[in-house]
C-alpha cells in the first residue's frame, strides 16, 4: 500500500514537473525569447513530412494517371491543333514584344521585376484544427528568410498567400492571410482607399478589412479587386489579395467594414513562389 | 524501458506526421481528427508509469516546431491530457468501441478546456475554441469515430509499447 503511494506521489510529481517545464517554455515563447528549439523540430519533422508527403503523392499519382492516361490522349490531339495556331501566333508575339520594348524603353518604365521569387511545394499544414499554417519544402538553404511574403497563381492570376513565419534548414512555415493572427495592409485598386486586412482563423471565413474611410462608402463597389498597398513593407505593393463582397457601415465606428474573399482558393494550392524582397525592411521586421 | 519509450514516441510522432500529411484528405470543413493525442491517450490509460506524461511533453514540443502555436503549449496540452488518461489507468475496461470513443470525446474536451484556460492568460498568443463553433464540435465526434479504429490498430502494438506484465 505504501509503495503504491509512494509511486503515484512520484508519478504526480513528474508530471506536475513536466507541466511546470511546459508551462515555462510557452510563458518564454509568447515573449519570443526563443525560436532556436522550434526550428530545430520543424527541421527535424519536415524531413518525415516531405516523406510521407512523396509516398502520399505516389500512391494518389498512380491512381490518377489511369484516368489520366485517357484524357492526355484527347488533349494530345487538341494540343497538336492548337501548336499550329501558336505557330502563328508566335510570330506576331516577337514583332509585338519589340514594338513593346521600344515604346517602354522611350517611356523610361524599368524592364526588371520588382522582386525574385523561390519556387515551393507544400509538404504539409498544421497538425492544430486552430492553426492555419503551411509548411513549405524551402529553407535557409533555399535564401528563404522570417518574414518573406508568399504569392501564388492560381487561373493566370497572382494572388497573396501569406507571409514566412518559421525557417529551417530545408523547410519553412508559412502563416496565410486567412490565419487570425495575420495582418496585411491593403488599397482598394479602383478607388484607392487604404485599409488593414485581417484573417478570421479559418480560408472558409471571409477576410475583414477595416480603417477605410467612411466617404469611400459610395465608391466602393461589390467584386473590387484589393491588392497589397506596400504600407506595412512586409508585402510588396500590387499584389492581388481579395475582391470585396460585403460592405458594412456602423454609426459607432469612424471608418467601413469590408468582407472580401481571398483571389486564392487555398483548398486548391500546391505550389507558391516565396518573394525575394532586396529591401532591407523586411529583413529585421517581427 | 528505453526503447519502450523511444518507440512509443515515434509512434506520436509519425501520426503527428500522418495528421500534417495526409489526413487532409479527409478532413471536414478543414477539421481533422488528432490521432497522436488519441494515441497518447491509449498510451497514458495502459501505463501506470510515467511513460504517457513524457512522450506527450516531448511529441508536444515536436509538434509546437512544426505549428504556429507558441513554444510549449501542446507540450503543455499533451503532458495535461496524458497524465488525466494516466490517473485513469486501470480503472476502467476498455471495450472494441464505446470506451475507446468516449475517451476520444473527453480528451479532445479536456484539450479545448485547457486551450480555454491557458488562452485568458496568454491572450492574443494561445488560440482556444469556440464552444459555440464547428470546429470544436466536428473534431470531437472525428476523434470519437477514429478512437475505436486507432486502439484496435494499436492493441497488436502493444508488445512494443508497453511493459511486459501488462500485455497478454
Amino acid at each position: 500500500m505504501a509503495f503504491r503511494d509512494k509511486a503515484s506521489a512520484r508519478t504526480t510529481l513528474g508530471s506536475a514537473l513536466l507541466l511546470m517545464v511546459a508551462l515555462i517554455m510557452l510563458v518564454v515563447s509568447t515573449r519570443s525569447l526563443v525560436g532556436f528549439p522550434e526550428r530545430v523540430g520543424l527541421t527535424v519533422l519536415s524531413f518525415f513530412q516531405r516523406g510521407f508527403d512523396t509516398v502520399g503523392e505516389f500512391f494518389s499519382e498512380t491512381a490518377n494517371s489511369i484516368v489520366e492516361l485517357r484524357r492526355l490522349e484527347e488533349s494530345h490531339d487538341e494540343l497538336l491543333k492548337r501548336v499550329e495556331d501558336l505557330g502563328n501566333l508566335e510570330r506576331n508575339y516577337t514583332e509585338l514584344k519589340l514594338e513593346n520594348d521600344r515604346l517602354k524603353e522611350q517611356l523610361g518604365f524599368q524592364r526588371e521585376a520588382p522582386y525574385h521569387s523561390i519556387a515551393a511545394k507544400i509538404i504539409a499544414r498544421d497538425p492544430e484544427n486552430l492553426y492555419s499554417t503551411l509548411v513549405l519544402n524551402k529553407g535557409s538553404m533555399d535564401g528563404v528568410t522570417k518574414n518573406q511574403a508568399v504569392i501564388a497563381f492560381q487561373a493566370g492570376m497572382e494572388g497573396l498567400v501569406g507571409r514566412v513565419i518559421e525557417v529551417g534548414r530545408s523547410s519553412c512555415v508559412v502563416s496565410p492571410i486567412y490565419d487570425s493572427s495575420a495582418y496585411v495592409a491593403v488599397r482598394l485598386e479602383r478607388s484607392r482607399y487604404d485599409g488593414l486586412a485581417s484573417g478570421s482563423g479559418t480560408a472558409d471565413d471571409p477576410i475583414i478589412i477595416r480603417y477605410i474611410k467612411k466617404r469611400a462608402k459610395d465608391e466602393i463597389q461589390f467584386g473590387d479587386l484589393v491588392v497589397t498597398s506596400g504600407m506595412q513593407s512586409l508585402y510588396p505593393a500590387g499584389i492581388s489579395v481579395g475582391r470585396v463582397t460585403k460592405l458594412r457601415v456602423f454609426d459607432y465606428l469612424t471608418s467601413l467594414e469590408l468582407e472580401m474573399d481571398p483571389v486564392i482558393d487555398f483548398g486548391r494550392i500546391e505550389y507558391v513562389f516565396i518573394v525575394r524582397t532586396e529591401s532591407p525592411a523586411t529583413a529585421g521586421v517581427e | 524501458m528505453i526503447r519502450r519509450l523511444l518507440m512509443s514516441f515515434g509512434l506520436v510522432s509519425i501520426l503527428l506526421v500522418v495528421q500534417s500529411t495526409w489526413l487532409e484528405a479527409i478532413a471536414i470543413h478543414a477539421v481533422i481528427p488528432d490521432l497522436s493525442l488519441l494515441a497518447l491517450v491509449y498510451l497514458s490509460f495502459k501505463s501506470p508509469g510515467m511513460e504517457g506524461q513524457t512522450i506527450g511533453f516531448a511529441a508536444g514540443l515536436l509538434q509546437d516546431g512544426i505549428s504556429a502555436a507558441p513554444l510549449g503549449l501542446n507540450a503543455f496540452i499533451k503532458t495535461a491530457v496524458a497524465w488525466v488518461a494516466n490517473l485513469l489507468s486501470g480503472k476502467f475496461y476498455i471495450d472494441k468501441v464505446l470506451m475507446p470513443a468516449l475517451f476520444g470525446i473527453v480528451a479532445t474536451l479536456l484539450k479545448a478546456l485547457y486551450l480555454i484556460v491557458l488562452s485568458f492568460f496568454f491572450p492574443g498568443k494561445v488560440l482556444a475554441y469556440d464552444l459555440l463553433g464547428s470546429v470544436l464540435w466536428i473534431e470531437v465526434a472525428y476523434n470519437a469515430l477514429a478512437a475505436p479504429i486507432l486502439f484496435l490498430l494499436l492493441g497488436p502494438l502493444d508488445r512494443f509499447l508497453l511493459p511486459r506484465n501488462l500485455h497478454g
